[in-house]
């Protein structure tokens, strides 16, 4: 059959040499399009590291002031007031305050630190709590040891948790609680100085859905949380069974009325879904365009061959008469030219990724991960690696790139395969 | 070349080879669907669309940035900065200062409240802006400077708040909870307009704290919270705009003791549209290979036609031969066989444009503004877009059509057909075909 193979391909040689071209030409924009795709959905569909799926997000607000209006005190009762009054609903299973430092805030806060073994700047996100125990509980983030909530509470605003991933990088093989995250800072670190004591390390969180791997401090900082200065909200978690949306829909009834206290009065009221997919919108739109030119190209490719195997059709079905009346059955017809296709793909891909590894090697996609060249170190990936990120895609392309040849030349086959053998010894 | 003669051919020929002729048209439909929905979300963004008609010549300033030493400073632009600079300049034909759009809490009498867009601006807003009103007027510059709570809403939702737009005009709505007077109603334009977009314009001087400095950097009182939009008679007053606000921003820093620069970012509307984004982090990131991936848009389709035609041409060999035989130079059969194959692509490209027009119609929600950074849609996102006839059937989109038959039927066919014609006249006869 293979010498058969080549010597149909070579006879069809002029059809064949615009097919191939085209082959080769999809291979390497397959790779350009469909990289990114690839890495975009596998960072989409990550573990967010905490349990997102029951949280509800209620922005608050204040009433236009006068001068004569309350201070800060009251509005910080105010506020409290309304965290009681909507945790105490039999469907609200835990409650913490925000403000812009959060899991899908629009917001965020960075910081970063030398480390001396690399002069390394090692950036990282942070997080402001008002209530440490209760944000952990609230997020489903919890000790990496433990399993369980965090059960150290911060007893100054110096004390911090960290991520996984931050500790791995810092103190790698060592337990960092008790240490300061600046011993690890290029200048010289005095323990009497104000630093930052780790009191506990909790597993990976996403911060944002655009980002892959985020480094985390959890901080408490409870005067970050006046609502005349940051964007406080309430963070609930639901019980499990409750319906999110109908929740939802059932608190947004008069809710501002409902609620007000004093100045402050809740609105907005968003599932983290909703929010995931409000920031993960323009890697969405990415992926999306990306696999449209990808699909677009490769549909091309089913015309071309369908067409160029249907065009085949009348010269062929006397070859095939021939092959029939000799004893071949029209599987082995269609196999042969299935094959022919399935050569075509697999020299088009040799050459396509050839190409595109000389000359777009760097262009390969890369996670989006805040401080991606730093924590590649601790938390590898398989798209961090040149070889296997472009064996994975290049395998993944042409897997894609035999099953649209193989549909392309099925039925135009099948329709060649089913010649009388009398009819085209006939025509002979 | 006769018309009928050559139609009629084409007819005779589709039917003749029904599987060839619905995948040449499918191929060409397909490929001309995906082309001009890509360019039809380029053009509701740059094409002059209501209210937003001076497109071609409007920029942003958005930011100004403050150097020294390595500390650096950026921010919106501050009321030092439109007095200073902005204000006497000759080299700008109009400019308006504005806040991005934001949502606003509206209460009406006796329902519940709901969010709605908008956006703190000046009265020179509807200068830039061609909004039309269809009540009232905007609020005047003594309104504007005494900070009085006016506002300008759309007719949407003067008509959901009071039923009729032309009575919404002198009244009160509470917005964020403070009474506001309404002065004037404007027919509503559309999200993808998101630059200038929103249902209630309310004055920048009720906001606050926009136009002031910022104490914590040097020449801090040049920076707030306000954009600028400016709009330029043509290209060179713009540039001579720049020039003009390099040299007094020189001036300024001039003789500073810390050395410091001062910079800004003036965009073009057009640029701010193709590329979404000031730095290469963001969607301007994307368009890079999508331009790249768009200029071999067509030449695979050419490719994957031009197999088709080279494989309908060997069918046609003999045909042909005869026709030579008689007399027929190569170049009329050649522009023969490119007219019938023309014939065909204009179908396959009506059909693609009419798919292009439903799929944005359909999908219109998220499709027009696929290439925008959704930061800047944040409050207009949920908002239903509205497409209009001005944004579907322009002149130059069917010119583009055309244009993109004739470039595909060029690329496609003509060297195929002139490959086929290389063959002797006999021994093409004597193919057996």
């Amino acid at each position: 059959m293979f010498k058969m193979i080549f010597q149909n391909l070579r006879s069809h040689r002029r059809t064949y040499f615009w097919l191939l071209l085209e082959l080769v030409l999809v291979a390497c924009v397959a790779w350009l399009t469909l990289d990114p795709a690839i890495v975009s959905l596998y960072s989409m569909s990550a573990d967010k590291g905490y349990d997102y799926d029951r949280l509800v997000k209620i922005s608050l607000a204040k009433l236009p002031v006068s001068e004569s209006d309350g201070d800060d005190a009251d509005d910080s009762a105010d506020v409290a007031r309304i965290l009681a009054r909507l945790t105490e609903d039999e469907r609200v299973e835990a409650s913490v305050l925000v403000n812009y430092t959060h899991p899908e805030s629009g917001g965020m806060q960075t910081n970063g630190i030398a480390t001396d073994n690399e002069e390394v700047y090692f950036g990282y996100m942070v997080i402001l709590m008002a209530d440490a125990q209760r944000f952990f509980k609230t997020f489903g983030i919890y000790d990496v040891n433990t399993g369980d909530v965090p059960v150290t509470v911060p007893s100054s605003t110096s004390d911090v948790f960290i991520s996984q991933m931050l500790a791995d990088y810092l103190f790698p093989g060592e337990n960092p609680v008790g240490h300061y995250m600046e011993e690890k800072s290029t200048k010289d670190f005095d323990p009497a100085k104000d630093n930052q004591r780790i009191i506990g390390v909790v597993r990976d969180a996403v911060y944002r859905s655009d980002y892959l791997r985020t480094p985390i401090v959890y901080k408490y900082s409870p005067s970050d949380f006046n609502i005349n200065y940051s964007n406080v909200s309430i963070v609930l978690r639901l019980k499990p069974g409750v319906d999110v949306d109908k929740y939802i829909g059932d608190i947004a009834k008069g809710m501002t009325h409902r609620f007000m206290t004093g100045k402050i009065y809740p609105k907005e009221p968003r599932s983290f879904n909703h929010l995931i997919k409000q920031y993960s919108r323009d890697i969405n739109n990415k992926v999306f365009i990306y696999v449209s030119v990808a699909i677009f190209f490769l549909i091309n490719v089913l015309f071309g061959i369908a067409g160029s195997f249907y065009l085949q059709t009348r010269r062929r079905s006397e070859d095939t008469g021939i092959m029939r009346t000799f004893g071949a059955t029209p599987r082995f017809i269609v196999a042969e030219m299935l094959g022919e296709g399935f050569v075509l793909v697999t020299l088009a891909c040799v050459i396509g990724f050839t190409l595109f590894a000389i000359f777009g090697i760097d262009t390969m996609a890369t996670t989006p991960s805040f401080n991606g060249d730093a924590i590649a170190s601790v938390k590898p990936l398989w798209c961090d690696s040149k070889l296997s990120h472009f064996a994975i895609v290049s395998i993944a392309i042409y897997v894609i790139m035999l099953i649209v040849v193989a549909i392309g030349i099925y039925i135009p086959a099948r329709n060649i395969s089913r010649v009388n053998p009398i009819d085209a010894l006939r025509e002979e | 070349m006769q018309l009928r003669t050559s139609l009629k051919q084409v007819w005779i020929d589709a039917k003749s080879a029904p599987a060839y002729t619905a995948l040449y048209i499918g191929g060409v439909a397909f490929a001309v669907a995906f082309t001009m929905v890509t360019a039809l979300i380029f053009y509701v963004h740059i094409a002059p669309i209501y209210p937003e008609y001076k497109r071609a010549n409007t920029s942003y300033l958005n930011q100004v940035r403050v150097f020294w030493g390595d500390h650096g400073f950026g921010s919106g632009i501050g009321k030092a900065f439109v007095e200073d600079f902005l204000e006497k300049s000759e080299n700008c034909e109009t400019y308006t200062l504005s806040d991005m759009t934001r949502t606003a809490d509206i209460q009406p009498v006796g329902g519940d409240y709901f969010q709605t867009s908008a956006k703190y601006t000046d009265p020179a807003f509807f200068k830039a802006y061609a909004y039309e009103f269809v009540a009232g007027k905007p609020f005047d510059q003594a309104d504007y400077d005494s900070g009085l709570r006016r506002a300008v809403v759309s007719d949407k939702l003067a008509k959901k708040l009071y039923g009729d737009p032309a009575v919404a005009v002198g009244k009160e709505l509470p917005i964020d909870f403070a009474p506001t007077k309404i002065v004037g109603v404007v027919r509503e334009g559309s999200t993808i307009c998101f630059d200038s977009y929103a249902q209630v314009f309310l004055p920048l001087t009720l906001k606050g704290g926009q136009g002031y400095g910022m104490n914590n950097a040097p020449f801090g009182q040049y920076m707030g919270g306000m954009k600028g939009t400016l709009i330029f008679k043509d290209k060179a007053q713009r540039e001579a705009f720049e020039e003009e606000l390099n040299e007094k921003i020189n001036r300024v820093t001039a003789g500073d003791t810390l050395n410091c620069t001062m910079t800004y970012d003036l965009q073009t509307h057009i640029s701010k549209a193709l590329l979404s984004d000031d730095d290469d982090s963001g969607m301007s990131a994307l368009l890079r290979p999508a331009i790249l991936v768009l200029l071999v848009l067509l030449i695979i389709p050419a490719i994957n036609i031009g197999g088709m035609i080279s494989g309908q041409m060997d069918r046609r060999v003999a045909e042909v031969a005869v026709r030579r035989s008689f007399g027929a130079t190569k170049d009329s059969i050649t522009s023969q066989i490119l007219f019938e194959n023309l014939v065909l692509t204009i179908v396959g490209g009506i059909l693609g444009l009419v798919v292009a027009w439903l799929v944005v119609t359909i999908g219109r929600q998220w499709i027009l503004n696929l290439f925008i950074n959704s930061w800047y849609l944040e409050s207009v996102s949920d908002i239903p877009v509205e497409l209009t006839s001005e944004m579907l059937f322009a002149p130059s989109l069917f010119l583009l059509l055309l244009l993109i038959c004739l470039l595909l039927n060029m690329l496609s066919a003509y060297l195929p057909i002139r490959l086929s014609l290389r063959g002797q006249i006999v021994k093409s006869i004597n193919q057996k075909r």
